[in-house]
């Protein structure tokens, strides 16, 4: 028997947008499990029907090349299945602990604005999602009322709130020079100002480098699910939306100098990660140079990256932090005194082993197939961030296990699984002897950085809120002069 | 043209009150105030001199100004009230903790504190 339904691409907005007000309705734990089951397996038979159907073009209404046009095709099936997943299995982790009714119903709606920027084509329609999921973001982050999570919030919304501020004055000027908001109808030259005010905003939402500084204070406050879920999918919407735009000619050039950001931010990020001892902040500060790695591989190899990381990110960001809970210790030194339980560390490992890019995992997979597509420049910055990230990673894998009862929870298991399933089904398309040895080289590099360099304490200067306006300004200046200089 | 220079100007008030002030109230004033030109710029896009609302009726001989900027301004009014109205409530919640919404001090107190954030 086959139900045979008409699917849309605006159903994957609108689902999980319809179940969350019921979440505050009904205030037991039993219905919330009932309801998140409905929505995660709806969201999914969703997104099979579409692929079914893949590419799909819709327009809103009705209104044929007016109402908002939603496109449904392979970078959104990427995405939008890494969205549903990590959402999905923190959920699972949540009913475990005492959450309130207020964060199902926020990170359902959270998972309806993911779902919007995968599909979406619209310029105003992703300013609409920047926002709330921002708004989203904030609330998550300030919900355990320290004052210390109301302050990461409020540098996070200040920074925020200023650039999407100057998004909308750029998609009001592009729609004041070509009278569409259509990414796929945009004709015609977008001047650099423009050009950079379109995509800076969209950099500080997909956390690197220069413009990113809210991410590790925000990452490694928040509660351990909503650090999965920030680190897992949330970074993941501005990298979509900027694969979308720099696929359409008027934008490819901008191409060049999201590279040289992305690279940058590649390596300053494992540079900050080996000289932090706070568990949770290496996590974050990986996060920024991993997403250095997605933008830099572009629309194809950079989702299929996007989405490995995101699993392996949320592995290794709910093993670390259910620790840090259980304990209440952040720093290295301390936890080495704790250790971890001994399930637990093989997980950790299984995702330490991930974004390792050890032969076998799911990131080894989506590393080597970036970093052989990239020129003689990118090759080389792209290979020493890995052997950075291979010695901020021996430094959690360091802190060593403890025998203990052994329990397999079932979100460690979830994510587990797809890392080591997808690095072993599609290994072909990555192996090739050359990256066998690339990969076995900057392992062996890595280990030797962590067993020979002491790490030293950085200063935190750059995270402070008028210095991160200051590098907003400037990564924003020279955008605008690359682009400038390219014309 | 007029409606530009003005947009324009406002959204360099408030680009210099960000990047100036240390209060954070007022750093919130700038950021509303840009909003505010940036509103005025996406208006003043579909702005017709003569045109009527964008309303169809019977007998309507006249030009229609742009319905969709308004449309998005509508949107991104309730966005920016939104998102103001959250971060004051977290400014209030910084003054009743610190004592002050300067930003230096309330950096210079956290490092007094355990000196992990600023």
């Amino acid at each position: 028997m086959s139900i045979d339904i008409h699917v849309y691409p605006s159903l994957l907005t609108l689902v999980p947008m319809l179940f969350a007000p019921l979440f505050l309705l009904f205030r037991t734990k039993v219905i919330h499990k009932i309801l998140a089951t409905l929505t995660v397996l709806l969201d999914l038979l969703i997104i099979y029907k579409l692929m079914l159907a893949m590419p799909i073009d819709e327009y809103t209404g009705g209104w044929i090349l007016r109402g908002i046009h939603l496109r449904f095709d392979n970078l959104s099936l990427i995405y939008t299945l890494l969205f549903v997943t990590v959402i999905g299995t923190s959920w699972i982790s949540s009913f475990k602990k005492n959450y309130p009714p207020l964060f199902y119903f926020l990170t359902s709606i959270l998972l309806s604005t993911l779902n919007t920027s995968a599909i979406t084509l619209d310029l105003f329609n992703i300013y609409v999602m920047l926002e709330l999921s921002s708004i989203i973001a904030y609330i998550l982050i300030a919900m355990k009322e320290n004052w210390k999570h109301l302050w990461a919030s409020l540098k996070y919304l200040m920074i925020s709130y200023f650039a999407f501020t100057m998004y909308l004055t750029a998609v009001g000027l592009i729609y004041m020079h070509t009278g569409t908001l259509d990414i796929t109808r945009i004709s015609g030259e977008i001047s650099p100002i423009i050009a950079s005010m379109l995509i800076v905003p969209l950099l500080l939402k997909s956390g690197v480098f220069p413009v990113s500084m809210w991410l590790p204070a925000a990452h490694s406050l928040a509660p351990t699910e909503v650090s999965a879920i920030l680190s897992g999918s949330f970074v993941k919407m501005g990298s979509i939306v900027i694969f979308r735009l720099t696929s359409t000619p008027i934008l490819k050039h901008a191409y060049i100098p999201i590279t040289f950001i992305a690279l940058l931010s590649a390596l300053i990020g494992v540079i900050l990660a080996y000289n932090e001892s706070n568990v949770k902040r290496i996590l974050a500060f990986s996060t920024i140079s991993q997403m250095g790695f997605v933008l830099a591989g572009g629309p194809i190899y950079g989702s299929l990256h996007a989405f490995n990381h995101g699993i392996f990110k949320s592995l290794l960001f709910f093993t670390v932090g259910d620790q840090v809970e259980e304990t209440g210790h952040y720093d290295i030194k301390a936890l080495k005194h704790a250790k971890f339980p001994m399930y637990r560390y093989i997980f950790l490992l299984i995702g330490i082993l991930g974004i390792a890019g050890v032969p076998l995992f799911s990131g080894f997979i989506s590393k080597s197939i970036i970093i052989h597509h990239m020129p003689l420049y990118g090759k080389i910055a792209l290979i020493l961030a890995s052997i950075g990230t291979v010695a901020s990673m021996a430094k959690l894998a360091s802190i060593g296990y403890r025998k203990s009862i052994l329990k397999i929870p079932s979100h460690y298991l979830i994510f587990a699984t797809i890392t080591v399933f997808v690095g072993i089904k599609y290994i072909n398309y990555a192996l090739s002897s050359w990256a066998l040895i690339e990969s076995f080289i900057v392992i062996a590099i890595g280990l030797a950085i962590f067993l020979m360099l002491h790490p030293k304490h950085i200063p935190r200067i750059l995270e402070k809120l008028d210095i991160m306006v200051i590098e907003y300004m400037l990564t924003l200046i020279s955008m605008w002069a690359i682009l400038y200089i390219q014309r | 043209m007029m409606f530009y220079i003005a947009a324009l100007s406002l959204i360099g008030i408030g680009l210099y009150v960000v990047l100036t002030k240390k209060n954070l109230v007022k750093v919130l004033i700038g950021i509303s105030i840009a909003d505010s030109g940036v509103n005025l710029l996406l208006i003043s896009v579909g702005y017709l001199k003569g045109g009527t609302a964008p309303i169809l009726e019977k007998g309507l001989n006249k030009p229609m100004v742009d319905p969709v900027p308004q449309a998005l301004v509508l949107t991104a009014i309730v966005i920016g009230v939104a998102t103001l109205a959250l971060a004051m409530a977290v400014v209030i919640d910084v003054k009743r903790h610190f004592g002050t919404v300067e930003l230096d001090k309330v950096i210079k107190m956290m490092r007094g504190g355990d000196g992990s954030d600023a």
